[in-house]
């Protein structure tokens, strides 16, 4: 998708980032960007899949809620708590999962929404997990003596995470295991006739997808300082399927990114207060699926023909050959 | 567990369920006819509740007032959603889906900014209760289970008429309805006023006894969703019986387990789901992928 030769310069860009943008505040909702980015892809991964989550708050929840206790109440380190995060999010998601998805695809999102409904319900009513005023002085990672307290430094570790989940989806989606997924997604039916599990692969995929939104659960744990339930709501679920709306349902890995992006800066840019935020996004939402339902990535397969009408032109003025 | 306490459970659970039968077979109307899904159904539901605050409580007008502006405007603003915006959405499943969560959101983001987050109470119809020995029956539950019902039966021998008629059609066979010179674009336009209409009048009922609250609609539509699985999607009847049995296993289930129930509920799914994946009465509706 991205030009090979780009990618240099992208990281570049990406190393040194820090020190372009001074402004802390742009570094905290930078980090927020790749934070939703993770999650954004998670849906992407599962999208691919033909079907659809509503759940991601909810396995960001358990993640993050894992990593705090586990650190607070365990006293385990950041490092280890960060991919039992992971794991426990995943499980969580099988279990759920394993029956939903023998139930078919409108199931599966209705299970996926009720189940994330109920971990916010059950977050904030159980005294354990810290009730409705939520959990507090979680501790930041740390390396030795070294903590992670400075935006930069956040941000230097969410852009790992960011980029770790990038190569993984990367190559699972070069692999057998994205053929299958390809398939499936094309049409169900001619997958299954070609022998495909389709059961098998769509598990796989939603449990990868959530073991990384708990992962990135337990960065966010360990980043704000405290966990509030309100926080993982549905609408939190929502904002996430317009990630990847808004970038472009077909491109898996950039479509999200570009889509946590415009959510994330626009508001900022348009100096959109906390209350008209939601009727922001949902009259965006509205106008990109009536008018550019390919999102905003959709653009780019006209570049082409941008970049063809530019060249006839040089040639027409004799720049070109 | 003794009589009353007993008796109490059952009244509240059958009087929620009822509005969840309501509020779900407007739903289920709308899936089943034109196969999306409306995600802003609980947000109808939470302004109709608004609408019946308005009328009641600021203009100072009877209830049943109340309650015909809730099924108007809501049956109105329904036909805006279906003719303005899904009739536009040609990008799939998917994208229909989102434009009415969208829109659902403006909604109730337009509401807390009108009325503020505090919840807004409607002086109820009816007070006091019944006493029948030891058991004691809340008058406004009564009536809730009274409208509850008179709504679905009103609701089944209008699917008798032949307006009815056509929408059933409308689901069978889209096409075959149209040969029969059925308009599917109109009756479209029926159905989503029907559906909303009756997510606003199931509001409107209800707001005498919970509040005016800015997340009803999301706490419903929770609980619809619920019935639709274990009901099995586009089944009427299966609605029907899975909001009743939802309503009472939480009204029981508050009793024993407190803030857990809905825990519990999800843990009675989980088996149902397992051993009837397609819901309890339903035919799994085939939904285009």
């Amino acid at each position: 998708m991205v030009k090979k030769r780009l990618l240099p310069i992208i990281g570049v860009i990406l190393v040194l980032l820090p020190f372009l943008v001074r402004n802390d505040y742009l570094l905290h909702l930078i980090i927020y960007m790749c934070m939703y980015s993770i999650l954004g892809m998670g849906f992407s991964m599962i999208w691919k899949n033909r079907l659809i989550t509503c759940g991601q708050a909810g396995f960001w929840a358990v993640g993050a809620y894992t990593s705090a206790l586990l650190v607070t109440r365990a006293g385990l380190s950041f490092w280890f708590a960060l991919p039992i995060a992971g794991i426990a999010s995943a499980l969580f998601a099988l279990l759920i999962f394993f029956i939903a998805l023998r139930a078919g695809p409108l199931v599966f999102f209705g299970m996926s929404l009720v189940s994330s409904f109920i971990v916010m319900e059950v977050l904030g009513s159980v005294e354990f997990f810290g009730g409705w005023e939520g959990l507090l002085d979680i501790p930041s990672p740390s390396i030795g003596s070294f903590v992670f307290f400075t935006k930069t430094s956040c941000y230097y570790l969410v852009l790992c995470l960011l980029l770790v989940n990038i190569i993984v989806y990367y190559a699972l989606y070069k692999s057998r295991i994205g053929r299958a997924w390809t398939a499936i997604g094309s049409s169900v039916q001619l997958a299954e006739a070609q022998g495909i599990d389709v059961y098998r692969y769509r598990l796989a995929a939603t449990v990868i997808a959530c073991f990384f939104a708990g992962v990135v659960g337990a960065f966010y744990a360990h980043y704000q300082n405290l966990l509030i339930p309100t926080t993982f709501s549905f609408i939190l679920s929502i904002y996430v399927q317009m990630y990847a709306l808004i970038g472009g349902l077909s491109y898996f890995i950039a479509g999200p990114i570009i889509g946590a992006a415009v959510m994330v800066f626009l508001p900022e840019f348009l100096r959109i207060t906390e209350e008209f935020q939601p009727i922001f996004f949902s009259i965006l939402i509205i106008l990109i699926v009536i008018f550019l339902p390919g999102g905003i990535l959709s653009i780019v397969q006209r570049v082409p023909r941008l970049s063809v009408i530019l060249s006839q032109i040089g040639k027409r003025i004799g720049v070109l050959q | 567990m003794d009589v009353g306490l007993f008796f109490q459970c059952l009244v509240n659970g059958l009087a929620i369920g009822g509005i969840y039968a309501v509020v779900a077979s407007g739903f289920t109307l709308v899936l089943g006819t034109m196969k999306i899904f409306n995600f802003a159904q609980g947000e109808f539901y939470m302004l109709g509740a608004f609408v019946a605050y308005a009328v009641c409580e600021v203009l100072h007008l009877n209830f049943v007032i109340a309650l015909i502006a809730a099924l108007l405007a809501m049956a109105l603003l329904g036909v805006v959603l279906q003719r303005f915006i899904i009739r536009y959405t040609y990008g799939g499943f998917f994208h229909t889906v989102l434009a009415t969560i969208a829109f659902g959101m403006i909604i109730r983001q337009t509401t807390v900014i009108t009325f503020g987050k505090t919840d807004r109470f409607v002086y109820p119809l009816v007070k006091g209760r019944i006493e029948i020995g030891d058991i004691m029956m809340a008058n406004d539950k009564l009536l809730l289970i009274f409208l509850g019902i008179a709504l679905i039966v009103l609701l089944h021998y209008f699917l008798k008429l032949k307006l009815g008629k056509a929408m059933r059609a409308v689901t069978e066979d889209q096409e075959t309805a149209g040969l029969q010179g059925i308009n599917a674009r109109q009756i479209f336009l029926i159905t989503m006023a029907l559906g909303c209409g009756l997510a606003g009048i199931s509001g409107a009922v209800i707001a005498p006894v919970l509040a005016a609250t800015a997340d009803m609609g999301h706490a419903i539509f929770i609980k619809i969703l619920l019935v639709i699985i274990i009901g099995g999607m586009g089944s009427m009847p299966g609605a029907l019986v899975a909001a009743f049995l939802i309503g009472l296993i939480e009204s029981f289930g508050y009793q024993f387990f407190g803030g857990y129930n809905e825990l519990i509920l999800l843990c009675c799914l989980l088996p149902l789901l397992y051993f009837r994946p397609g819901g309890l009465l339903g035919r799994p509706l085939a939904i285009p992928q």
